[in-house]
């Protein structure tokens, strides 16, 4: 492939008019030694006839083993006004006493040897994992399997969760770049769409000890469950002693909640901004509605992020950072969710006085990406992600996360190597295609977090102020 | 009890773990070798996968720079990105002549600021200095460096600066690593200091966000400005604005000059490459650079503690504490008991402070700890964050109450080897990162002289005892060596 890959270099070079630096016709010399792709890992998956999923991967380079568990469950399943529900309902499956021991004396058990669980909830998943050596795995996981089938939800650790969760609250608007990200994601889906929803006062007040019982009877059920485990056993002898520590376990039939206020609508255009005294910079976002992962377009708008936003060759670091000095971050792109459309966005810091400087340019940027790409900025973004595919499986780790997300959100297990076909067939027209269907300049949700009597210009009209 | 019958059988039969094994096994993968020009090479052999890992040390940090240069080996750090006479550029000759005209033309505005030039002739040498800056970015292709790495599939290309060290790092397939020696022997030894003038406005955003902007940063930097009196930690690495405002391009090459020499330099790498490939490819690519001495590093150690040190900061924000100790560098034999002794105090659910602030007087969300124990004498650091409507004065109590319990009482056994496990813990799993490790091993080098250091702590950790603990708690965890560092709320009007 090197000597191929080098005439393609040297032909995009070309073709885009620059003449590379003296180091671009040397490493166009050398010669690569052919990459041998490694076998893929071996790996067992079983659905228990509980209707629980199973992975085992075995890895034996040190003696240790990983677990790892995804839970049907989410905060879009929060009831309204109980915004937290899901959150609080796994800290507490994990701190609140499970199997036959408190919520300490698991602490105790499980911190003596060194070994570690934790619980918690995204937006449309939950997820449990943890990590013993070899020796305590036995003991670790079998507290693990207390957690999923009885917890205790002791009140005193109800009540921790809650200080916990309305601290989290006071000091969420300490810091620029965390009201940014917050408030910017009520902007692309809606205040009040579950997916953009933020935990208040009252909504961790509303939650009570039964509601988490209920819902851990809800979500709890081996046929909402897939666990992976992987690291120094005997796959045969570890398949049977999960089998007799979860195949039995049989839950109620209780259908998941229906979710509501979900509708992924155009994101509405708007100018926001929210007013922070003591700023000296200004955190500034913009965009609106994106893909799912699995949308025919995904693998050329996972180029187009290279080419507009995503790392160091991207438009945005070469121009907003490189260039002119703006930000020392400066990023756009689409960022894709497997479950519901990720946001298409861009963000850059940059100092108050040059607010309006920043912003101009992201706009123009992300209105000229649509138009034309040139074939060196094609090539490199095409070819930093089929050169980096190794970095797809380099550790079990990260080759079990993936099958276990494929197998939660229902996506193929080949979908990698799709997604890789599909890049390697990207052509300009494409490019423009893909962009000019899914980015709207004139569409765009703008967000600016900052002191506005430092931007230097008059902020827009039509500036609507949120107070976080 | 079917099960457990069952576990007996699958998992005690195994054979028992021992960690000194585990460690020689692991170890006698690990080989090194010193180039003639001083230059040193550590390899890790993984070949679990075709990937490498290569991390670049250099033994320079904010600790070597001058009063008046803060943040210089930071500012270096950022323009090694820019390229070279042979990568960045496609007319060295003329850009070089026009970078530097660029300095002189910055130099006379400088001049004209300090003599408060009029308006007029203040913009005049403004629009020059723009001109020459649009005609050298004509020649110019900064991201060249990055941009090659990408192409090649190389991952996560980054670097940092810290105290003691400069790190430069990327992951690479197996089958690029000549591509990499050709790089970053370039990279490393015929900088440019290209587009130095936007890289200093991107390191001055840098600056406000991670410290002006943010409440922890903010703290930290007056912090360590407090905590150290003389030892160059007191400032920060990312240097102080005024400090900032009078680099330059100059500056930053003699600063290169006296500290990237290849004996002051250390590379590891961690995967599916042999030392009989590595080692002759290291030849080719550095070893013809000039070999060189870095200067002696003339640091003033820190005086003994006398009195207490606080510092507060009023922000909009909610209340920080953290408290700190003044301790020793990490060759000194009492760190591994100070560091059994912090993670006894912060370390997890189990630990002292979690015990009592937490879940007894629910008065914080969460307590940490860190024996911090670098190249010179560090700091024991423990943190606590006030739960909604707490304060800082009831943590700051409580925590000396903690602290006194184990002065007085000292520990149970249980609790030490608890920690102990907690702590050796980490060290096996750190096994599972190749870059990680990469950086370890080049890090205990550096400081210690010997990267079997790294393992040889998990052995200094067995020897601690419970008296150990008692007594470095009685020693160093005291009044006179203690800084106290708070944000509190901004009182509204």
């Amino acid at each position: 492939m090197g000597k191929k890959l080098s005439m393609f270099l040297l032909a995009a070079f070309l073709l885009s008019g620059c003449a590379p630096g003296k180091m671009a016709e040397r490493v166009d010399s050398l010669k690569f030694p052919s990459l041998e792709n490694p076998a893929p890992h071996a790996y067992v998956k079983e659905q228990l006839s509980n209707g629980l999923t199973l992975f085992l991967m075995e890895d034996h380079s040190l003696p240790l083993v990983s677990f790892h568990a995804m839970i049907r469950t989410g905060s879009v399943y929060d009831p309204e006004g109980q915004a937290g529900l899901a959150e609080m309902s796994m800290e507490v499956i994990r701190t609140g006493g499970a199997g036959g021991l408190t919520g300490d004396e698991t602490d105790e058990a499980l911190e003596k040897i060194g070994a570690g669980i934790s619980f918690g909830a995204g937006r449309d998943a939950g997820w449990a994992g943890g990590l013993a050596d070899r020796e305590n795995f036995a003991r670790v996981f079998s507290i693990f399997t207390g957690m999923l089938k009885s917890p205790r939800f002791e009140e005193a650790k109800i009540e921790l969760s809650k200080i916990r969760k309305n601290t989290e609250i006071s000091r969420r608007n300490d810091d620029i770049e965390e009201i940014a990200g917050r408030e910017f994601i009520k902007l692309v889906y809606g205040r009040e769409n579950p997916y953009a929803r933020t935990i208040e006062y009252e909504t961790v007040k509303a939650v009570t000890r039964n509601d988490m019982v209920k819902f851990h009877r809800t979500f709890f059920q081996p046929g909402n469950i897939i666990i992976g485990v992987w690291g120094d056993f005997e796959s045969g002898k570890m398949m049977e002693y999960i089998k007799e520590s979860l195949g039995t376990w049989t839950a109620g039939k209780t259908p998941l909640p229906p979710l509501s206020g979900t509708d992924f609508d155009a994101t509405q255009p708007s100018v926001n901004l929210v007013v922070k005294e003591d700023a000296t910079q200004s955190v500034i976002m913009m965009g609106h509605m994106g893909l799912r992962r699995d949308d025919p377009d995904y693998f050329t708008a996972l180029v187009i992020s290279r080419i507009l936003g995503a790392g160091w060759n991207s438009r945005f670091s070469r121009i907003l950072r490189q260039e002119k000095g703006l930000a020392y971050s400066a990023w756009a792109g689409f960022w894709g969710e497997f479950g519901y459309p990720g946001p298409f966005s861009a963000g850059v810091q940059t100092q108050a006085e040059r607010t309006t400087e920043a912003m101009e340019l992201m706009q123009e940027e992300i209105r000229l990406i649509s138009g034309k790409v040139t074939d060196e900025e094609l090539s490199v973004a095409k070819e930093g992600i089929i050169n980096s595919e190794v970095f797809w499986s380099d550790t079990t780790d990260k080759v079990m996360e993936r099958l276990m997300r494929y197998q939660y959100y229902g996506y193929p297990s080949d979908y990698p190597g799709k997604l890789l076909e599909g890049i390697k067939k990207v052509t300009k027209e494409d490019i423009s295609r893909v962009a000019k269907k899914n980015i709207f300049p004139d569409r765009l949700a703008i967000l600016i977090v900052g002191n506005p009597e430092k931007f230097g210009s008059p902020l827009p009209e039509k500036i609507n102020i949120i107070k976080p | 009890m079917r099960t457990k019958t069952f576990v007996l059988i699958i998992f005690y039969l195994l054979p028992k773990i021992l960690f000194s094994s585990i460690i020689e096994d692991y170890t006698s993968k690990i080989s090194e070798h010193t180039l003639k020009n001083g230059l040193h090479l550590i390899i890790l052999r993984d070949p679990s996968a075709p990937v490498i890992s290569f991390h670049v040390h250099v033994k320079v940090g904010s600790v070597n720079e001058k009063p008046g240069e803060t943040g210089i080996s930071h500012l270096l750090e950022h323009l090694a990105f820019n390229g070279t006479s042979l990568i960045g550029t496609t007319d060295w000759k003329k850009e070089k002549k026009l970078l530097n005209k660029i300095d002189q033309a910055y130099e006379r505005i400088r001049e004209a600021e300090r003599a408060e030039a009029d308006k007029i002739s203040m913009k005049k040498l403004e629009e020059d200095f723009y001109a020459l800056k649009k005609k050298a970015s004509s020649f110019s292709r900064s991201n060249e460096f990055a941009k090659i790495l990408d192409m090649h599939g190389g991952m996560g290309t980054n670097a940092y600066c810290s105290y003691d060290m400069t790190a430069y790092w990327v992951e690479l397939p197996s089958n690029k690593a000549e591509l990499w020696a050709m790089l970053e022997s370039d990279r490393l030894f015929n900088p440019v200091f290209r587009g130095f003038y936007e890289e200093l406005d991107v390191v001055k955003e840098e600056r406000r966000m991670r410290v002006d902007n943010s409440p922890w940063g903010k703290l930290m930097e007056e912090f360590s400005g407090t905590a150290y009196k003389l030892h160059p930690y007191r400032n920060p690495i990312i240097g102080y604005p005024e400090d900032l405002e009078n680099m330059s391009r100059d500056k930053i090459r003699d600063f290169y000059l006296a500290h990237y020499a290849p004996s002051n330099i250390i590379i590891s790498v961690a995967g599916d490459i042999s030392p009989e490939t590595f080692v002759p490819l290291a030849e080719k690519y550095f070893g013809g650079i000039r070999s060189g001495m870095p200067p002696n590093p003339d640091i003033p150690a820190e005086p003994a503690g006398r009195s207490e040190k606080r510092v507060i900061i009023r922000m909009d924000s909610q209340p920080i504490l953290m408290e700190g100790f003044n301790i020793k560098d990490i060759t000194h034999p009492d760190i591994p008991a100070l560091d059994i002794c912090s993670e006894i105090l912060a370390g997890g659910r189990t630990s002292r402070l979690y015990r009592k602030l937490v879940k007894e007087e629910r008065i914080a969300v969460s307590a940490g700890s860190w024996c911090w124990a670098p190249r010179y004498p560090g700091m024991l650091y423990l943190w606590a964050v006030a739960s909604k409507d707490g304060d800082n004065r009831r943590l700051e109590k409580s925590i000396y109450g903690a602290i006194e319990e184990i002065k007085q009482g000292g520990v149970a056994e249980e609790e030490l080897s608890a920690a102990r496990a907690r702590l050796k813990m980490e060290l096996l799993t750190s096994l599972k990162s190749r870059m990680g490790m990469a950086r370890e091993l080049a890090w205990y080098k550096a400081v210690t002289g010997d990267w079997r250091n790294l393992f040889k702590y998990g052995e200094n950790l067995e020897k601690v005892t419970v008296q150990d603990i008692r007594r470095v708690a009685k020693e160093y965890l005291v009044e006179e060596n203690r800084t106290v560092g708070m944000v509190e709320p901004r009182t509204k009007d």
